[in-house]
């Protein structure tokens, strides 16, 4: 797994390359750089040591492979054991159980999870809600998918962690150009009404205030990510 | 708490937070614009209970990479710095400060 950071990337390619495929290697990395926009949500945005569990194939963990110090994709059990409390962030796509409570081992003392996952709204796939609940009914805990957002913070908070945010990502993950705090109302209805003024900021008011009815909202948000701290010892 | 909260809550005093209604609690909204050229993610700072952001901050997405921010404060400086009152109808710069090499 190659591994190395930005800077170095960027210090590297111009010692070596004209101007021109400098600009462009720049380039290339800002608009891939778009897929991580969340990492400003941290409290420093240069990612360090990390600890990714999910799909192999996916345009989360191929950005993130530019723009980490190291990122170790965590496919055995075998690993788990020899990297306890050693990574600085632990990034998880479509959560399960099991790497929840196995990004929580990896996780150093007071460093970050980032979990990234869907609800049941999303628009490419609307039938998994059905799925997750028909999971949720038939094997409770133990079908291994957390199937909603306070299900997961659930599960995260009996892992441990006490300072836990969530985040809605609008449109989706791939095409983000806002992501708007999932904690309090308030920045929900400010995320769709700040630009417009008027009868139409009014009435986009009034139905975003029904629609994000705190503790509603959490239920039918389509793309979702968490942000959690684990506790220092 | 992300890098900008932390920075306006640990320098409420030096920036004059409460000329912008900024209370301990920020809501904000994280804009992240996708046309080609953009190389920079904006937080809008609303105060509590308004839907009007009093404070924007633009943040460049890759480190090291600060000019285009660096020139576009100075713009604001010299152009508010023109005429003794200002211009209401363009932003005041609050503050310019580096975080993390950006």
């Amino acid at each position: 797994m190659p591994s190395f950071t930005s800077t170095s990337i960027i210090s590297g390619v111009i010692g070596k390359t004209s101007g021109t495929a400098d600009n462009q290697f720049k380039d290339h990395l800002l608009q891939v750089s778009r897929r991580l926009d969340w990492r400003f949500l941290l409290p420093n945005p240069d990612l360090g040591n990390v600890a990714y569990l999910g799909p192999e194939e996916d345009s989360l963990v191929d950005t993130l492979q530019l723009f980490c110090q190291t990122l170790t994709q965590i496919n055995s059990l075998q690993l788990v054991s020899t990297r306890l409390n050693d990574f600085d962030l632990v990034v998880i796509k479509n959560p399960t159980n099991q790497y929840l409570k196995v990004g929580t081992q990896l996780l150093k003392p007071g460093g970050y999870i980032f979990i990234e996952t869907y609800g049941w709204s999303r628009i490419d796939k609307p039938g998994l809600y059905l799925k997750y609940c028909y999971d949720f009914l038939q094997h409770r805990e133990s079908s291994g998918q957390p199937w909603s957002l306070p299900h997961i913070k659930n599960v995260i908070r009996r892992l441990g962690f006490q300072t836990i945010h969530a985040y809605w990502h609008w449109p989706n993950f791939e095409a983000c150009t806002r992501i708007i705090g999932l904690d309090d109302t308030d920045s929900q209805t400010l995320a769709f009404s700040f630009q417009e003024n008027g009868i139409q900021a009014y009435l986009k008011k009034a139905l975003s205030s029904g629609l994000f009815h705190p503790g509603w909202v959490q239920y039918w948000v389509p793309y979702f990510s968490i942000i959690a701290r684990k506790d220092s010892i | 708490m992300n890098m900008i909260l932390e920075f306006l809550i640990a320098n409420r005093e030096s920036l004059h937070l409460e000329k912008y209604n900024l209370s301990d609690k920020l809501d904000f909204v994280l804009l992240a614009p996708r046309f080609r050229a953009s190389s920079h993610i904006l937080f809008l700072i609303f105060p509590r209970g308004s839907p009007r952001p009093t404070l924007v901050v633009k943040v460049p997405r890759l480190a090291g990479i600060n000019n285009s921010v660096e020139r576009e404060a100075a713009n604001l400086s010299a152009i508010q710095a023109s005429r003794p009152e200002g211009f209401n109808s363009i932003p005041y710069l609050v503050a310019i400060q580096e975080s993390h090499n950006r």
